[in-house]
């Protein structure tokens, strides 16, 4: 008998792996499948074929007009209203993150242009008087672009917009240019838009401060509300909105000068995002966010523009999609992650995304945002992200704990604020054993599990006959949050495990969801890999939905 | 694997997908290594045939883009994806069966249950999600722990701690007899 249990492990592992024998059938159910799905597009794309082609002949025949592309572009010179350059802006306003820690993130927040640091800390980048919008980061993170509109002594715009170059490491500001929607290349090359010309045209620069080497004039009657970089495959993806409101997405290639309509016939895509492996996450009509990579073979003339691969969440069209490469972010700190992930602007909310379609709220009231995915932010990333398996470096450093936590769902004062204030309520109405309040915080059809319906008048009811579920719910609201991002709207859910599975159940805080509710259900959480404990659910509009337990 | 070649190519030409022999030889060559994973991660064959059918598709669509570089290690990789996706699911419906089953065989000795290669089975399924995957990639795959942590997109640490715990887990449930 053995009596070690690795040999023993062994032993039946190889013993029970022998007794399964591979269907010969395995193989049509893979074919079907791909046919499935491949039928299902064609389909697709048939109907919505139809109905463009009839819409384009009768209503918008010049919506499809291509643009051009102007190669080599003629000098642009800056004009007499934009600012000069002011190489000697004195130094030192901009973050350092305590001197030693990257930036990984520039945000617009409330018109302040802010840096957050990977060790957690966040510093103001700008303080001069301008209406800041949109911004950039390079991905050293060494420097940022902020689209600015300038205004005058007072505070009145002057109906200009400029692209500032900040040194995110001397403060240094330098005005290199009038435009819009700056964005940096890997590469270190940027682009940005000349809004004010019609057409517009999208200007491409080896650098901020070089003359432009390439000019994209889009189609008449078309505003750029977005622009991508893929390096990769060298295209440059851009949103354009039309007088009716209809968005489309573009990728003109920077060598050959082609312009295609993201995959025009099968859906519509807009808000594209490239990340660093050269996946491009598109949001498509209606409320997807897709993942996928564009075909080379679109330079030729043939195939699909967008090969869609997965959809990885769940978000609305009106939503704003922003690269943030390989990081994540965990209490308040930007850290490394295997996969791309992307930063989603809805109602100045700023989330982010991955590819998994988790999402984590990270800050309210923000206008634009951006992240650097530097080399060194947490853990070695691949270049090639979906490619299952990579052998380590020689001397690779084992990740850091907080690298496995990354779906740690945030702190409480992180939540959207119509959520925090319905929490704060119910927990003050639990603690005070406040009846009437929390019947009149339920929604009128509130879920609940004692009595099994959906009667906020029975719930409030059976808390009354139960008051020790007070002390489960007050206890619950004080514990971390999940989002169930699938719900319509997003659900916040107490305890944070019910979403993000025992994985999440980190050492220090089992203690804190056994005070909550009892060793006996956490053990049985752990054992089974499922929680079914009590927890409760609030929408993201504030609107407490239910609090259950069972399956 | 005569007969999976047989039906490959009989699709591949009737559909007229272009590589499609191609990609039934990567089929064909993993297939039966795909499964046993699938099926020492979830217990149960039928399952395992099915996740690792969506994990195949999964596959094709990114050999199609042009090849897949360490094709077993995708597929294990897949593989792995498409089971966890399945894990939470299957835990309440396993939790449920066990429950209304039981443990029918009487009393059993320590001998007796440590030398049965079912009961260290059964209490591996047993084990949550991470432990059970660390485990099974460990001692059977024979991977390292770097490889398998880059197959489970976790940390080495991770991997560590998880079959370290696993261990300690099957200890008790099946016998202090075994160190």
């Amino acid at each position: 008998v053995p009596a070690n249990i690795e040999e023993l492990v062994r032993r039946s592992l190889e013993a029970r792996a022998a007794d399964v024998e591979p269907s010969p059938r395995t193989f049509n159910r893979v074919q079907t499948r791909i046919r499935r799905e491949r039928t299902f597009r064609f389909a697709l794309a048939g109907v919505t074929a139809a109905a463009a082609v009839l819409a384009a002949a009768v209503m918008v025949p010049a919506a499809l007009t291509r643009p051009d592309v102007l190669f080599p572009p003629p000098a642009e010179q800056p004009g007499p209203d934009q600012a000069p350059p002011d190489p000697g802006a004195p130094p030192g306003t901009a973050p350092h993150c305590g001197g030693t820690a990257q930036v990984a993130a520039v945000l617009v927040q409330a018109g302040d242009v802010l840096a957050h640091c990977v060790n957690g800390t966040t510093s103001p980048v700008l303080t001069p008087p301008g209406i800041n919008r949109t911004v950039a980061v390079a991905m050293e993170g060494s420097a940022a672009l902020v689209e600015r509109g300038r205004v005058g002594p007072g505070g009145d715009p002057l109906g200009d917009v400029v692209i500032v170059h900040v040194d995110l490491e001397t403060g240094e500001e330098v005005v290199v240019g009038g435009g819009e929607l700056p964005a940096f290349a890997p590469d270190g090359r940027v682009a940005w838009v000349q809004q004010a010309v019609s057409p517009a045209r999208i200007e491409v620069r080896r650098d901020p401060f070089s003359e432009p080497d390439l000019e994209i004039t889009v189609a008449d009657d078309a505003q750029v509300r977005r622009l991508a970089w893929d390096t990769a495959d060298d295209y440059l993806l851009y949103e354009t909105v039309d007088d009716a409101g209809d968005s489309r997405v573009w990728a003109v290639g920077l060598g050959s000068g082609r312009h295609e309509l993201l995959e025009p016939h099968d859906r519509t895509y807009f808000s594209p995002a490239v990340g660093p492996d050269g996946t491009i996450a598109v949001l498509s009509a209606g409320t997807r966010l897709e993942l996928g990579f564009l075909d080379r073979s679109m330079l030729d003339g043939g195939g699909p523009a967008f090969e869609f691969l997965t959809e990885v969440g769940q978000v609305g069209d009106d939503h704003v999609l922003l690269p943030a490469g390989y990081v994540t972010r965990h209490d308040n700190r930007w850290v490394g992650a295997d996969r791309p992930s992307w930063l989603v602007i809805v109602d100045g909310e700023l989330s982010m995304i991955d590819a998994d379609g988790r999402t984590y709220f990270v800050a309210a009231d923000v206008e634009s945002a951006a992240v650097n995915p530097a080399a060194d932010l947490g853990q070695p990333r691949a270049a090639q992200p979906t490619e299952p398996e990579r052998e380590p470096a020689e001397h690779e450093p084992e990740p850091a704990e907080p690298a496995e936590r990354e779906a740690a769902t945030l702190e409480p004062q992180a939540l959207p604020h119509d959520v925090e204030v319905t929490r704060q309520r119910i927990h003050q109405a639990a603690r005070a054993r406040d009846f009437d309040a929390l019947r009149a915080l339920m929604a009128p059809e509130f879920t609940h599990s004692f009595g099994g319906g959906q009667d906020r008048d029975a719930a409030a009811a059976h808390l009354w006959e139960n008051p020790d579920l007070l002390d489960v719910i007050a206890g619950l609201l004080e514990l971390h949050f999940g989002i169930e991002s699938p719900a319509q709207p997003d659900m916040f859910v107490w305890p944070w495990v019910y979403v993000d599975g025992p994985e999440a159940l980190w050492p220090e805080f089992r203690d804190r969801l056994v005070a909550v509710i009892g060793e006996q259900q956490v053990a049985e959480f752990e054992a089974h890999g499922e929680y079914v404990g009590w927890r409760l659910g609030i929408q993201r509009d504030g609107t407490w939905r239910y609090f259950v337990a069972g399956d | 694997v005569s007969c999976v070649h047989e039906g490959v190519e009989a699709v591949a030409v009737s559909r007229g997908v272009e590589t499609a022999g191609d990609f039934a030889e990567v089929f064909a060559a993993h297939h039966p290594e795909a499964l046993r994973l699938a099926y020492l991660l979830l217990g149960d064959p039928y399952r395992a045939e099915d996740v690792v059918a969506d994990a195949f598709v999964k596959v094709y669509r990114r050999w199609r883009r042009g090849g897949i570089e360490q094709p077993r290690a995708y597929i294990r990789r897949a593989v792995v994806n498409e089971a966890n996706s399945r894990f939470r699911r299957l835990a309440v419906e396993r939790r449920e069966v066990e429950r209304r089953r039981g443990d029918d065989r009487g009393a059993r000795s320590a001998e007796d249950r440590i030398a049965d290669t079912d009961e260290v089975f059964r209490a591996l399924l047993q084990l949550p999600a991470r432990q059970r995957t660390a485990i099974v990639l460990r001692y059977w795959g024979d991977l390292s722990e770097a490889q398998t942590a880059r197959v489970m997109e976790v940390s080495l640490g991770t991997v560590k701690s998880s079959v370290s715990r696993g261990l300690d887990r099957l200890r008790s449930m099946i016998g202090q007899e075994v160190v």
